[in-house]
Formats: structure tokens, C-alpha cells, sequence
């Protein structure tokens, strides 16, 4: 469904990503793990077409995206959608037209039946009666809730999560996992969820990758991750200050996976 | 060796050849822009309710600061012109003057500058917004192109506005100055004679032709200003500065080049 092969970039003469490797299968739910700024964003982005890659390749459905027009991607977008970390809803809009913004830019659907569309889409995130509300006037667990609706519009086989229970309260981020593993059974969506949120991750992923310096350290199970020896993921599964003895000359060592 | 300002020469030609890469990678950006703008306007993908919404902004909204500024505008140069030609007896040569300077000039320029500062910075301050929320992102995640969806509409309103907005305010500095002329001792006969005879067909459509280049810059300089901030607040501050001014400095330039080469076609 997803792939990225030997995936790079670089900002600034900064290298972000340093020839990353992953798969993600139809229907499975994977998650990137890591510290801020270690480039879990980016890789949405680049999967999404937001920004290229310097280097490598990205595979969607079997096609290769990283060198299409924006055109061309564009076709791809309409099955994937992107659930941004602060949700960027268009603030001028109510979150009925949020909700409907791409069934309406696309013709998905003739006008009469928008409104029964977005309060189907709106039911399924909870968030039903909420149509006449401007993004200004939700809590950010709510809007949360409308970009996830929004996402699911034009019915995509693959969503990306960046930071989906951030900032929200244990209940609520609770409530999103549960949305998003329905989203699974039901329609069979394909997920990519960025986060460093490790409760969550861990009780939602059915695989996990942890991403430092710019390349994944470790990938694998939940199970797996949690008997990890890798020192970088140790520490970030306990939530240690310090990575355990001397493991920062490389973090991949001893005992896992390096992909 | 640092010269007297504490900056070496070669710190200032670096910093020179930085300015002229920034106003290039600038000039380039706006410009791909203006063509995407374009193709979008040539396969028919112009949003019709939008560009309607746009129009509104662009035209309703700003026509009376605009009615206003070219009264006064009209009203200082009928004050002027009176004032000096009364006293050489040639008192019935001032409505012909005035109306050419107003439809040639003041009307087109004055109503640019207006709409510049009005609407290109709003245009600026609300994409700038969207570009560091990343609405701008989720337009394009959403498969919508910025550029269709954000700039056509405000291309095509201030292209299509600025001209009718110019119509408003040329009649507005003609009245402002007619008046004051007259107080200023010039007969309305005399005025509205001169103003008839100098007055061509040319000057006036010559004025507007000129204005629908300036709404092209305002919308393309704010919508690229706008597209391209980055840094939080601060950065949409920035950009809403630069557009007001780049869109006047390239006014008053473009001004004098359409003036050169349409009076000269029309003459």
C-alpha cells in the first residue's frame, strides 16, 4: 500500500530523513515513534506530496509518487487523506463546509445529498449537530474530531495521522484511538499515525517504528517493541531522561532490527 | 580590512548578491504563479461564486475610500490649477487640464494605490494565515490547488474591479475638482467647454486600460506574499508590509512604462 525505499531529505543542509525504509500493508496500522523534530511530520508530508524528497522513492498503491506533478498527484491525494497535527480547519468555514469542502471541490456527490453525507461523517466521529459551528468555537479535541470527518470525505483507502491525540485529554485521546481502529474494521483504512504519544501507540499500532537521527532504529509488533534492548527505544518507552550506558554513539545497537 | 562602517567589502557584496537572489527567487516565484494563475484561467477553471465573492472585496468594498481619496485628489489639483491659471487669464483652460490629469493619471494611479493598500494587504494577511495554519496544506492534501482555489478568483476580481472602481473615482476627482475650480473663480461654462474639447476618448480608456494591469500586480504580489510566509505572526506581519509596498513601487513603475507605451499607440 505504502512504501518508502531508501527515502531522504534535506532543508537547510540539514538532513531530516537519511534513506528510510518501510511497509505498510492494505488495512494495517502502522505507527512512526520518535522525539520532536526528528522528522516524523516529514514523512506524511512526503508521503502526501506536501514536500519532495532529495532522495529515494516513495511507492502508493503501486505507483511511484515522489516525481509526479502536482497534477498528477493530485489523483492520488483523493485516496489518501492527511489528518493534520493542529487540524487546520478552514477557519472561515463552518465545520459543515469543512466537512463537505472536498465532496463540493470534486463534484463527489450531487448537492442535495452533501448535508445527509457530512452528518453521516460527522456521526461517525461523534460529533453530530455540531454542522452550523465555526472551528473558533470547538474545543481542539473536538476539531480534531471535524478534521478526521473531513478526512474521511472522499472515502480514502489510506489516512495519515500526524499527532492525533496531542494535546487532547486521556478520555478524548482514548476516543480517537477507538475512532481510528473503527476505521479499520470498517472500511478497511490503511493507517500511518505519527505520534509520540507511547499510551496510545501502543494500544492502537499494529506496528511500530521508532524513528532517531533520522532513521528508523528499531520496527516492529507492540509486543516486540516492548521487549526491545535497543537503548533509544528503551528510553523512550520508560520515559527516561538519559538513553541507558553510552547508547548514543548508536542507538541501533544491540539486538534490533535496523530497517 | 572593514571599511568605515565596520562592514568589509566583501560583507557588502555578499549581502548585495543575497538581495538580488531573494528579489530574483521573488520575481521568479511571482511569475510562475501568474502562468499557473493563467492556466487555470485558460482551461476555464475559474471559480464563478468565488470570483463573485472576490469582486465584492475588491470593487463594493473599496469604493468609497476610493470615491474619497479621488474627491480630495480632484479638489487639490482643481485648487492648484485655478489658482495659477486664473492669475495668467487663462482661467478657461483649467477643466480641460484637470480632466486629462484625472483620467489619465490620478484616477488609475490614485484608485491603484487605494486598492493596493486595502486589498493587497488584506489578501497578503488571510493567505499569510492560512500558510502558517496549514490550511494552505490542506487545500492541497484535499487535492485542490492553491493557486486555482486561492489566486484565480482574486486575480480575475481585481483585473476585472479595478477599471470599474477607476470609472467611480475618475467622476468623483472630476466633481471634487469642477467645484473647487468654480470657487476658485473659473465660469462652469468655460470649464466644462475646455474639459469637452481636451478631454479624448483615449485618455480615459487609456486610464483604465492601465489600472487592469495594476490589479494584476496587487493580486499576484499579495497572493504570493501571502503563499509564501512563513514564521508564525510575526512572518504575516512581514509579508502583508511587503506587499503593500512592492505592490505601490511596482504601481508607480509600471505606471510610467503603460503611460510611455499607450499614449504613445493611442496618440
Amino acid at each position: 500500500m505504502i512504501k518508502l525505499v531508501d527515502l531522504s531529505y534535506q532543508v537547510d543542509g540539514k538532513l531530516v530523513l537519511d534513506r528510510v525504509n518501510l511497509e505498510v500493508g492494505k488495512g494495517e496500522i502502522v505507527a512512526i515513534m520518535g522525539r520532536s523534530g526528528s522528522g516524523k511530520t516529514t514523512i506524511l508530508h512526503l508521503i502526501n506530496g506536501l514536500v519532495r524528497p532529495t532522495g529515494g522513492e516513495i511507492w502508493v498503491e503501486g505507483r511511484e509518487i515522489s516525481r509526479l506533478n502536482e497534477r498528477q498527484l493530485n489523483q492520488v491525494r483523493r485516496r489518501m487523506a492527511l489528518v493534520f497535527q493542529y487540524s487546520a480547519l478552514f477557519d472561515s468555514m463552518t465545520v459543515a463546509d469543512n466537512v463537505a469542502f472536498a465532496l463540493r471541490q470534486h463534484h463527489l456527490l450531487p448537492a442535495r445529498e452533501i448535508p445527509e453525507a457530512v452528518a453521516s461523517r460527522l456521526e461517525l466521529v461523534g460529533m453530530e449537530g455540531s454542522e452550523a459551528l465555526l472551528p473558533a468555537q470547538l474545543s481542539g479535541g473536538m476539531q480534531k474530531r471535524v478534521a478526521v470527518a473531513r478526512a474521511l470525505a472522499m472515502a480514502p483507502e489510506i489516512i495519515l495521522y500526524d499527532e492525533p491525540t496531542s494535546g487532547l485529554d486521556p478520555v478524548a485521546a482514548h476516543e480517537v484511538d477507538s475512532l481510528m481502529r473503527q476505521l479499520r474494521s470498517k472500511l478497511q483504512v490503511t493507517s500511518l499515525v505519527v505520534s509520540h504519544d507511547v499510551v496510545s501507540l501502543f494500544r492502537l499500532a499494529d506496528r511500530i517504528a521508532v524513528l532517531h537521527d533520522g532513521q528508523f532504529v528499531a520496527l516492529g509488533t507492540t509486543a516486540e517493541l516492548l521487549t526491545s534492548t535497543v537503548p533509544i527505544v528503551r528510553q523512550f518507552i520508560e520515559g527516561r531522561l538519559e538513553m541507558p550506558a553510552r547508547a548514543d554513539a548508536d542507538p541501533g545497537r544491540p539486538g534490533m532490527e535496523r530497517r | 580590512m572593514a571599511s568605515a562602517s565596520g562592514q568589509s567589502p566583501t560583507g557588502f557584496f555578499t549581502e548585495l548578491g543575497r538581495s538580488v537572489i531573494t528579489l530574483m527567487e521573488q520575481v521568479g516565484g511571482a511569475g510562475t504563479l501568474f502562468f499557473d494563475a493563467l492556466g487555470y484561467i485558460a482551461r476555464g477553471q475559474a471559480h464563478l461564486r468565488r470570483t463573485v465573492a472576490q469582486m465584492g472585496i475588491v470593487g463594493i468594498d473599496s469604493l468609497p475610500i476610493a470615491l474619497l481619496t479621488l474627491l480630495f485628489g480632484g479638489m487639490v489639483l482643481g485648487l492648484h490649477t485655478a489658482h495659477q491659471m486664473v492669475r495668467f487669464n487663462a482661467g478657461g483652460l483649467v477643466g480641460g487640464m484637470v480632466a486629462v490629469s484625472v483620467a489619465r493619471e490620478l484616477g488609475p494611479t490614485l484608485t491603484g494605490i487605494v486598492v493596493a493598500a486595502r486589498v493587497g494587504s488584506a489578501m497578503a494577511a488571510e493567505l499569510g494565515t492560512m500558510r502558517v495554519t496549514e490550511q494552505v496544506d490542506a487545500l492541497r492534501s484535499l487535492a485542490t490547488s492553491p493557486t486555482e482555489y486561492l489566486v484565480v478568483p482574486r486575480l480575475l476580481a481585481c483585473a476585472i474591479m479595478l477599471p470599474v472602481l477607476t470609472v467611480f473615482a475618475d467622476l468623483a476627482g472630476g466633481l471634487g475638482a469642477y467645484f473647487v475650480a468654480l470657487a476658485g473663480g473659473v465660469r462652469p461654462a468655460e470649464y466644462l467647454l475646455s474639459a469637452r474639447q481636451w478631454l479624448q476618448f483615449s485618455d480615459f480608456f487609456g486610464g483604465l486600460s492601465k489600472t487592469v494591469v495594476f490589479g494584476i500586480i496587487i493580486a499576484l504580489v499579495g497572493c504570493y506574499q501571502g503563499l509564501t510566509t512563513s514564521g508564525g505572526a510575526a512572518g504575516v506581519g512581514r509579508s502583508t508590509t511587503r506587499a503593500v509596498v512592492y505592490s505601490i513601487v511596482l504601481i508607480y513603475i509600471a505606471n510610467f512604462f503603460l503611460s510611455e507605451l499607450i499614449f504613445k499607440l493611442w496618440r
